[in-house]
């Protein structure tokens, strides 16, 4: 099955326990945040690949712009004080720009290292990412 | 070395429900040293008992929300280890636990481990260590505080 197909599976799964269950929509303190949607369907979905993360299709736009609003915070100087491992940060985001650069990226994959400074990225933005495996 | 920590919650159930896994990669394994088990439900207003497991996994099943490491020293490098929380689809566990407890729901429990004695993944890429509680009559929240090594 490929990352796409897997991706719509996962997002289906979701919508359809969100309609049986309201636990499913999200635990309450995370769906609490400013900007996170709290439905896990509607939160990009990142696959743990080999030694990588990957996401596909419309959640790349999804976290492509929440790396894009982070960088304009990011920009403060008041925020840059207490953003950590800066230079690690920067070089991250400064990847994912450039794949923003190219004609619309279908899949973007980032070492587990780098992933780790995207979601930190996206959660000073509000987006949540639903991680699940991506070699079964 | 460096010490990181993830704090996180389960998805509200009957169990099993797991709060954090922590996935290692083949260029590294989290050496887990740091746990503090407790339960968010609020009110506690169930007397009930809640076994909770501790162990290896090898599929990440499908978290919730994927929560930054927080290195305990900000001048580190972020960590390579990811985290998975409030998961929808469980991770796989093995056959066996590092720990296999039972605790009142009104209860928490900390386990500090010495080095050379921390609970370990293997160095395999979706491969990790995670707790997760099972059993358990009236529906709860469980949060687990997970630091370790790497």
């Amino acid at each position: 099955m490929s990352l796409t197909e897997k991706r719509a599976a996962v997002i289906e799964r979701h919508r359809n326990q969100e309609q049986f269950d309201p636990h499913w929509k999200g635990v309450a303190e995370e769906a609490k945040k400013p900007g996170s949607p709290a439905k896990l369907s509607e939160r990009p979905v990142a696959f743990v690949c080999d030694d990588e993360i990957a996401v596909t299709g419309d959640c790349v736009g999804k976290v492509l712009s929440a790396v894009n609003k982070f960088l304009e915070i990011a920009a403060d100087k008041s925020f840059q004080e207490r953003a950590k491992s800066e230079r690690d940060l920067a070089y991250t985001l400064a990847k994912c720009k450039q794949l923003t650069a190219s004609p619309a990226p279908a899949e973007l994959r980032l070492s587990q290292q780098r992933w780790n400074a995207v979601t930190y990225a996206l959660s000073v933005v509000g987006v949540d990412c639903v991680l699940t495996d991506g070699n079964d | 070395m460096k010490q990181y920590t993830v704090q996180g919650l389960s998805a509200s159930g009957t169990g099993p429900q797991t709060a954090v896994n922590i996935i290692g990669s083949t260029a590294i394994r989290a050496l887990i040293n740091s746990l503090v088990i407790g339960f968010r439900t609020n009110p506690a207003a169930s007397d009930q008992q809640v076994r909770v497991q501790v162990g290896n996994t090898t599929a990440v099943g499908t978290a919730g929300s994927s929560p930054t490491p927080k290195p305990n020293d900000p001048q580190d490098v972020a960590a390579v280890s990811t985290a998975g929380i409030a998961h929808s689809a469980e991770p796989t566990y093995g056959a066996t636990f590092f720990a296999d407890i039972d605790l009142n729901q009104r209860s928490s429990k900390e386990m500090a481990l010495v080095d050379g004695r921390e609970f370990s993944g293997s160095a395999t890429a979706s491969n990790g260590v995670a707790g997760k509680m099972t059993l358990v009559t009236a529906a709860l929240v469980m949060s687990m505080l997970t630091g370790w090594r790497e």
